[in-house]
């Protein structure tokens, strides 16, 4: 098994370079990652391989630009490029703009009690949570997978597989409850 | 509303955060759930695990190949296009008053008293928002003092954000920042307990039978 928090960590290495010192060495190897996955992704939710590449291209033409913006405190590396790889392809099917909180907004109401100052919170949870998926029993990964890689609402969970719509919310519930708890070990 | 350190007590269910995060959530639906975010810690700190979750599932994913010349294409790119920051193309800027979040703010503004209020029903004025579609009412009410909502059933998912004063129904009293949630099963009378008038977001999807 590797080293699975030395892999997260070189990510936010990486994306730091690539805010500091606009290193396109560094760009070339978080590409050679994401970009086979994000495709991959994309096209798990119903479009064809041109969309997919399209989707590709402008998620990490992204990442390039707004790699400053990203705060290894506050979103793992593989988070942070799902959340623009999320939001490209919703821009790009629907033509609509998700709509996406402001940081800055001076409506927001802050967070009580949490501090930004611990700087392995973000890496290590994302690490605490890969890994409690793993240990997800099969029929409870095959929802959360279906709910974030194929687009179903529950409702077509349900009608997909059989279960009833309660059963469905219910053991997507149970999941979401094991990977919190995976993250809650490490607090 | 910074000022009360009470939490918020009515949250939306799990499963719609999650489709918020997957991305599944139709539009209307999403404006209200990133508006209820930046008035909940709570759910915020709920939906960032849920975006870690998909993070995750990244590294998982069985990797699809990638046509050659697709990164010299991102390379020409990112020459090319300094892009717009869309995150702060087209804002509203807020007055310091302001308690509307941004997600909403970008669509009415900051003064809830200057929208186009038209009469829905005796006592309820409305306000319809673009982000409505065919099959999903999207819209602001205002219900004033005293005043109530007809005994509805509902034909799918019903979200109402309160933005100001106070909706009271079977399940509880919901405050600003509360998110009350109905389906098929509902059957309520939402009423204003108090003389303020109570301003709601309602996301309705598949209309309501007000005479059912
Ligand atoms: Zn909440």
């Amino acid at each position: 098994m590797n080293n699975l928090r030395g892999v997260s960590e070189n990510f936010s290495n990486l994306l730091e370079t690539i805010a500091i010192d606009r290193d396109r060495e560094a760009f070339a190897r978080l590409f050679g990652y994401f970009a086979p996955r994000v495709k991959s992704y994309v096209m798990r939710l119903g479009v064809d391989e041109a969309f997919a590449e399209e989707v590709v291209q402008e998620t990490m033409v992204t990442v390039w630009h707004k790699a400053e913006s990203f705060d290894r405190r506050l979103a793992g590396a593989s988070t942070w490029i799902f959340t623009i790889a999320r939001n490209k392809r919703i821009d790009k099917l629907r033509r609509e703009v998700r709509p996406e909180l402001d940081p800055n907004d001076p409506a927001l109401v802050p967070n009580a009690g949490r501090s930004a100052d611990d700087a392995a919170e973000a890496n290590e949870a994302a690490e605490r949570i890969e890994l409690a998926i793993s240990a997800l029993p099969v029929d409870q990964a095959d929802l959360i997978y279906r709910a974030f890689y194929e687009d179903d609402t529950h409702r077509d969970i349900a009608q997909e597989t059989g279960l009833p719509l309660g059963t469905v919310k219910s053991r997507i519930r149970l999941a979401l409850k094991r990977l919190r708890e995976g993250l809650e070990d490490l607090r | 509303m910074q000022g009360e350190s009470t939490a918020l007590r009515h949250h939306p269910q799990e499963n719609v955060l999650v489709e918020y995060s997957t991305g599944t959530l139709h539009q209307a639906g999403s404006v209200l759930i990133a508006t209820h975010l930046a008035m909940c810690p709570t759910c915020r700190a709920e939906v960032e695990t849920l975006d870690a979750v998909g993070g995750a599932l990244l590294s998982k994913i069985e990797p699809a190949e990638i046509a050659d010349g697709l990164l010299d294409r991102v390379l020409s790119h990112i020459d090319e296009t300094p892009e717009t920051d869309a995150t702060s193309a087209g804002t509203t800027p807020s007055t310091q008053a302001s308690v509307i979040p941004r997600p909403l703010r970008d669509f009415i503004g900051d003064d809830l008293s200057s929208l186009n209020w038209v009469e829905d029903r005796p006592g309820i004025d409305r306000v319809d928002l673009p982000f409505g579609t065919d099959c999903i009412q999207a819209a602001l009410f205002r219900v004033r003092g005293g005043g109530s909502v007809p005994e509805h059933t509902h034909s799918g998912n019903e979200l109402v954000l309160i933005l100001a004063g106070e909706l009271t129904d079977d399940d509880g009293s919901y405050r600003p920042g509360d998110v009350a949630q109905a389906d098929e099963s509902v059957t309520h009378a939402p009423f204003v307990p108090c003389s303020d008038s109570c301003i709601c977001l309602a996301i309705i999807e598949g209309g309501l039978d007000l005479d059912g």
